[in-house]
């Protein structure tokens, strides 16, 4: 029983740590993003950047039900 | 019309746009940050969409085996629980950690195509190399720096789907650029040669 409880705790400790790294490579990725719209401007500009916010977005969500779950 | 018009419309004579392809001519609402006031883009180039297989493929096999194994292990009974009998929450969430990173995946596939482009514009040819999170790159040289392009086409795909690699020796700082996997590698050759002579004939 205290063998499950250790594990349970590593293994929700590990899985917020990467998401939080996971949420840091997506910030990232959407600043990059946006700079690339602003350097070359086309029709899929806009839709990019909320393909981006959206992503940011799906990254927070998994977070979150991570740590409830 | 001017003779610098028309022999452009002999060149490019007719317009190839969409928002998806790898092949552009006279691109409409399509700028960029460093452009002059009277330039025009004229092509502009992407990778062959047959240069994204592979990631493609990839997805959609990481896609599938959480599927296959969920399906085996459950055909085969086993316990894959084990003794810490996981919650089916920790299943859920490993299964969500994992979709999201193949739609991170796939949506750095793309933009890794979309924004990986080559201009040629009516005053000089630009390579713009994007990463999503590592960098991204510019460089450029004037159209009457061209010396000389050369084309290579060399694989079983790029032999059947007509694309390859265009490489363009300048005379500037930037000795060579490299159009890599384009389109049709003979018409990009052949186009950026005359609007090469087009504007060493007409100059400014």
């Amino acid at each position: 029983m205290e063998t499950e409880t250790i594990f349970t705790v590593l293994v929700k400790i590990f899985i917020v740590i990467m998401l939080i790294i996971y949420l840091l490579v997506g910030i990232i990725m959407t600043k990059q993003i946006f700079l690339m719209n602003k350097a070359i401007k086309t029709k899929l500009a806009g839709f990019l950047n909320c393909a981006a916010l959206i992503h940011m977005a799906l990254i927070l969500g998994v977070l979150a039900f991570a740590i409830v779950a | 019309m001017t003779h610098r018009t028309e022999t452009l419309n002999s060149i490019l004579p007719e317009q190839k746009d969409g928002t998806i392809s790898s092949v552009v001519v006279l691109p409409e609402r399509m700028e960029f940050e460093t452009q002059n006031p009277n330039e025009q883009v004229y092509i502009l180039l992407r990778r062959h969409i047959f240069s994204n297989i592979g990631w493609v493929l990839g997805n959609v096999i990481l896609a599938v085996i959480p599927l296959v194994l969920f399906i085996i292990l459950n055909w085969l009974s086993m316990d894959f629980l084990g003794d810490f009998s996981i919650k089916m929450s920790y299943i859920l969430v490993a299964a969500c950690i994992w979709y999201l990173f193949l739609i991170t995946r796939s949506f750095m596939g793309f933009l890794d195509w979309y924004f990986n482009i080559y201009l040629v514009t009516n005053e000089r040819v630009i390579d713009f190399d994007f990463n999503a999170f590592a960098y991204h790159k510019i460089s450029e040289t004037g159209l009457e720096n061209i010396v000389d392009a050369t084309q290579e086409t060399i694989g079983f795909f790029p032999m059947i789907f007509n694309y390859g690699d265009v490489y363009i020796q300048t005379a500037g700082e930037r000795r060579e650029f490299d159009f890599l996997a384009v389109t049709n590698p003979s018409w990009v050759r052949d186009k950026i040669m005359d609007l090469r002579d087009l504007v060493k004939e007409t100059p400014k």
